[in-house]
């Protein structure tokens, strides 16, 4: 079993009296990729403004490899990556010039730089200004500098919104080569799919409240209806209850060849939607 | 806090880049050599006033744009783009942000002085003097510079609070002749200092560091005590990214 990396206790916190996390719980484990999934306004980033010491939290406890965010920001800002919409570029100096800021700040070795660009596919576009580049680019670019001191947890803050299939997909596997290298991965997104292919452990979270928390294919299963399909030899699908009569009865009744029997089961969009009653938007 | 000084020069080093790389910034670095430039070459005041005149001028001016308008204009900026929140996250400490721009705009001041000084052609014996007084009279201002831009969301807005500051530092200290009132005032302000304690000296009136003049030495270090007080009151109050 993997350490903790990070754990929530009964955390809320409060703007203007609304309250914008309330009582929440969550463990993330050293190595994962850990999913926060809500709708715009739902608490996201929030929860990593708690998490990286940007902002402080009314009630509970929060841990972050072991410390509490604001007891050691030096020690925790060394060890963390962020990428969010609200990380900046300086859009008049080229992608290596822009690394080389971070690079001299961290007191990286210069070989660093050169590796990372590979990392991103960035290479060819190093002496290019961040304000040439591409919606993409510039994204990769951030990525880059989010891991350019190879942080041992990384804060992903809705990472392809706005990004074209593509291009998501590029930050995709980004994403999980870092997770393959051991890097413990936070993201937010309100993209289910992105969060089913991504993530280990996802959790619900809906107007500060968490609703639910657990391994995708789990919930699925967890919030399954009571039906089966069955998919025939000539591409035809039936759709049953899930009892043993009513599967026995229809197969005896079918007159062609059966392919699969299986358990209907929701995607992750269905079940929040199940679960709170709104979309994901 | 304690300040490092590795991250101070890496924050320099990309605050050069940034003024490089922005034509406004530059330009308001230049408008006092522009105005030096006019002032000596293309009407040449000081045939008249005596070469100091225009010096005190441009200096002034230096005194006034340099740390108000493009310090403040230089925090807000990346504020408004976001940097600042990524230096920060980064493990910067935002005294050490504050601390690498104030250093620039302190060396390019010193920068433009000096050019000003050539530019005029007075004699080298007042130099030292000169050089040493505008820094001082800088330092207050500087902070207040800084305070500026942490009070700003934007470089649009840093004028709102700038553009009224400029013009109490500057024009009472040229206009003081003109009424009581405004003499009382340009005795308050740093840029009058350096002004009386330069006249002192080129009219032989006062050395640098006599007796007389110490009212005015005085007058710089209360600028720099309230500049810093009122930076350390907005720093702890606002913090340097209210985001």
């Amino acid at each position: 079993m993997n350490q903790d990396c990070i754990t929530m206790e009964h955390v809320g916190i409060s703007f203007q009296k609304k309250m914008a996390l309330d009582d929440v719980n969550i463990r993330v484990s050293e190595g994962e990729i850990f999913g926060f999934l809500g709708p715009s306004g739902a608490g996201k980033t929030t929860t990593i403004k708690l998490l990286s010491a940007q902002l402080r939290q009314d009630c509970g406890q929060i841990s972050v490899m072991g410390m509490e965010p604001f007891e050691d920001v030096s020690k925790l800002y060394q060890n963390i990556g962020i990428l969010s919409d609200n990380s900046g570029l300086y859009e008049k100096m080229s992608v290596e010039e822009n690394l080389k800021i971070f690079s001299e700040i961290y007191r990286l070795p210069k070989t660093r730089i050169p590796e990372v660009l590979e990392q991103l596919h960035l290479t060819e576009d190093g002496k290019k200004k961040a304000e040439k580049l591409s919606r993409g680019m510039k994204q990769r670019l951030l990525f880059a500098r989010a891991i350019l001191h190879k942080p041992k947890l990384l804060f992903l803050d809705e990472p392809t919104a706005n990004l074209d299939p593509s291009t998501s997909e590029d930050v995709h596997d980004i994403i999980k080569q870092l997770n393959r290298d051991g890097t413990t991965v936070f993201l937010t997104t309100h993209d289910m799919e992105e969060a089913d292919e991504l993530c280990s452990r996802v959790a619900f979270l809906n107007e500060g409240v968490i609703k639910e928390v657990g391994v995708p294919e789990e919930l699925k299963i967890k919030y399954a209806k009571d039906r089966v399909k069955i998919l025939y030899t000539d591409g035809t699908v039936k759709e049953i209850p899930k009892d043993k009569t009513a599967i026995a009865e229809e197969l005896l009744s079918a007159d062609k060849e059966v392919v699969t029997i299986h358990s209907v089961e929701p995607d992750l969009k269905t079940i929040f939607l199940d679960l709170t009653g709104r979309e994901l938007a | 806090m304690k300040l490092r000084a590795r991250i101070i020069k890496a924050l320099m080093k990309k605050d050069f880049r940034m003024l490089a790389g922005n034509k406004n910034t530059f330009f308001i670095l230049l408008l006092p050599i522009l105005f030096c430039v006019l002032y000596t070459k293309v009407l040449p005041i000081g045939k008249e006033t005596g070469m100091l005149y225009p010096l005190l001028l441009c200096e002034v001016l230096n005194l006034i744009c340099a740390p108000i308008s493009l310090l403040s204009m230089m925090v807000a900026e990346e504020k408004e783009k976001n940097t600042l929140r990524t230096l920060i996250m980064s493990d910067v400490r935002a005294m050490e942000f504050l601390a690498s721009k104030m250093f620039v705009v302190l060396l390019l001041m010193e920068v433009i002085s000096v050019t000003n000084y050539l530019l005029v052609g007075l004699d080298m014996k007042f130099f030292a003097g000169y050089m040493l007084i505008s820094t001082l009279a800088s330092i207050g201002i500087l902070f207040l510079g800084a305070t500026v831009g942490i009070l700003s969301e934007n470089q649009m807005s840093t004028g709102t609070i700038s553009t009224p500051l400029m013009l109490l530092l500057m024009l009472p200290p040229i206009f003081a002749g003109m009424n009581r009132v405004l003499e009382k005032i340009a005795f308050c302000l740093p840029t009058n200092a350096f002004m009386e304690i330069m006249n002192g000296e080129y009219r032989n009136k006062a050395a640098f560091l006599s007796g007389a003049n110490m009212k005015h030495y005085a007058v710089c270090l209360v600028w720099i005590v309230i500049g810093i007080a009122v930076f350390n009151i907005v720093y702890k109050k606002r913090g340097v990214d209210s985001q």
